[in-house]
């Protein structure tokens, strides 16, 4: 499965990690809708489980990781593929207008739809090309930074 | 729905910055660009928007805003988030035995399975090895409360379909479990019972005795349930043919539970990846075709056999002397300086996934709940779409679904 991606993306897909039953792949922004569609077509992964982004303020950069699993395909009941891509990450983040973007895979992918709000309302990172970019769990006046950053701080803590 | 609303029908391109909440006066110009996540709102005469929840009891904790035409439901948007917690930023601040606690209240009547990924995902990245015996004892609390959880669920369903007695048995037949899970845990509902490394206490010397006789006892009741709900043809006029959701598009929306098993798709983790001691159970997962709401309300019912069944093959197989909680180091670590771990078990309502990154510190550096009402969710629009208004209720109840956990 890796060398099959590696052969078709080259240095455009890292393979991150190979453990039983999991594999991790970080693909590049731009290639990123390509990656997935690979993954669904010839790889057989038909469904989205969850969609985290991870804040990393030292990298300067936003990660979201996408966990893909396979329902009809048998072989793949115990696979979870992993698909990491990263946004570049403000200091002075403003949601939706600035540049932590990346391209939706909600074409791709249709199970990732509520995933992906929430990710952009938590994290701010903007989906392109996503249909419905409103906020979902958090009020709709939320004027406050996206709350998952590292730099948004608890109360007393 | 938030933001703009206006009856002007102009296109407006939603991708661009504005003033945050920027508000549109009835009838005036609309702003040539809205800000992100804002979107206009068409009105017509013919359309009526109702807003169901979130006071509305039958609604649950959230709020579905939706359009009618006459009697027939033309879309639906669901409007979660009004007990959202916050429960993944805690998790970052507090060490994995702190998290305990706090992790399992988006389902209280559930919360057995809600800690079950994350212990089982914190056990990768400390480096822990289970006892023997642990292994079983959480089959069976995480059986008896998977119990707990869909008689919860069965009561809130009978009741939202106009039949107090199927809200009446199953909350009375529930105290059964309750009881029992009482004598293992020493808490009622919260149990905060699993920990990384195991659980926190060994069974009680007479519980075996008193789970066999309570099971056998809660499974006799549960069979009766056919003959007064179930069988029942005003429950069948309701629930059969509405909100019929196909095999494809289950897939396609990426359920997962007994959503995705009444579609006729046999996807259960304990099975397909089995977790602690589920390799060695005996039992039967069952899948029904229809994709109907009287499937879907179907499933979790014969689910709760099936996990008596469980409980019994669990008392009968495991070790019957051992430690029962590995032993941990104050402040565990994560072994690497980057770790990154995804486990997921089969819960009351579908699989529940738990996505650890850890940098090496006593607290994780992220936490994801994956959690199955949240990502049921998305079909609702889709099921309720030419629905009679009437038949929401039936339609929402039978996606398994707690607004809580989705909200986390």
């Amino acid at each position: 499965m890796t060398a099959r991606i590696a052969d078709r993306f080259g240095d455009k897909a890292e393979i991150l990690a190979v453990a039983p039953n999991r594999t991790a792949v970080r693909a590049a922004a731009d290639t990123v809708k390509d990656v997935a569609a690979f993954i669904r077509n010839e790889l057989n992964f038909d469904h989205a489980e969850s969609v985290s982004g991870v804040d990393y303020p030292k990298d300067n950069e936003i990660e979201v990781v996408y966990h893909l699993g396979s329902y009809l395909d048998p072989s793949l009941s115990k696979q979870i593929m992993a698909l990491h891509v990263r946004a570049p990450r403000e200091d002075s983040p403003n949601p939706g207008s600035d540049s932590t973007r990346l391209p939706s895979l909600r074409d791709v992918f249709y199970s990732v739809e509520f995933h992906e709000r929430e990710c952009f309302e938590m994290l701010g990172v903007y989906f392109e090309g996503h249909p419905d970019n409103r906020r979902l769990l958090l009020p709709e006046d939320w004027a406050d930074l996206p709350p998952l950053r590292k730099d948004f701080a608890i109360k007393g803590r | 729905m938030a933001g703009v609303s206006t009856a002007a029908t102009a296109e407006v391109e939603a991708a661009s910055p504005a003033a945050p909440g920027a508000r549109q006066a009835q009838g005036g110009e609309l702003p040539s660009r809205l800000p992100p996540g804002m979107a206009v709102e068409r009105t017509d005469e013919r359309i009526m928007t109702l807003n169901v929840g979130p006071q509305h009891p039958g609604s649950g904790h959230m709020r579905l805003v939706i359009q009618v035409d006459g009697d027939h439901i033309v879309n639906c948007d669901p409007d979660p988030g009004y007990v959202h917690r916050g429960e993944e930023k805690m998790a970052e601040y507090r060490n994995y035995i702190l998290n305990i606690p706090h992790l399992e209240r988006p389902v209280i009547h559930d919360s057995c399975n809600v800690l079950y990924p994350y212990c089982l995902a914190a056990e990768e990245i400390l480096g822990i090895e289970v006892p023997e015996r642990a292994k079983y004892v959480r089959v069976i609390a995480s059986e008896l409360n998977k119990c707990i959880y869909i008689q919860y669920w069965l009561a809130i369903y009978g009741i939202f379909l106009g039949h107090s007695t199927m809200f009446m048995w199953p909350a009375g037949d529930r105290e059964l479990l309750i009881d029992l899970m009482e004598k293992l845990t020493g808490a009622r509902v919260t149990h905060a019972y699993f920990v990384p490394g195991g659980v926190r206490n060994d069974m009680p010397a007479n519980f075996e005795d008193a789970c066999l006789r309570q099971v056998a006892y809660f499974e006799k009741r549960i069979k009766e349930y056919a003959d007064v709900f179930y069988d029942n043809p005003v429950l069948l006029s309701r629930t059969e043919n509405t909100g019929v959701l196909s095999r494809q598009d289950a897939v396609r929306f990426g359920t997962t539970g007994s959503v995705l098993r009444a579609s006729g798709i046999d996807y259960d983790l304990r099975k397909k990846e089995p977790y602690d001691a589920y390799d060695e159970m005996d039992y039967e997962t069952p899948v029904l075709h229809k994709g109907d709401s009287y499937a879907r309300s179907r499933v979790p019912w014969l689910d709760m056999m099936e996990s008596c069944r469980i409980v019994r093959d669990a008392l009968a197989k495991m070790p019957k002397s051992g430690s029962v909680r590995a032993k941990l180091k104050p402040n565990p670590k994560g072994k690497l300086p980057h770790q990154e771990v995804y486990r997921r078990v089969e819960s009351g309502r579908g699989s529940l996934g738990c996505h650890i990154v850890s940098d090496a510190k006593p607290e994780p550096y992220r936490v994801k709940m994956s959690v199955p009402s949240f990502r049921n969710l998305i079909c609702m629009p889709n099921l309720l779409r030419g629905e009679k208004l009437g038949n929401m209720p039936a339609v929402y109840w039978s996606l398994n679904y707690w607004p809580v956990e989705a909200d986390r």
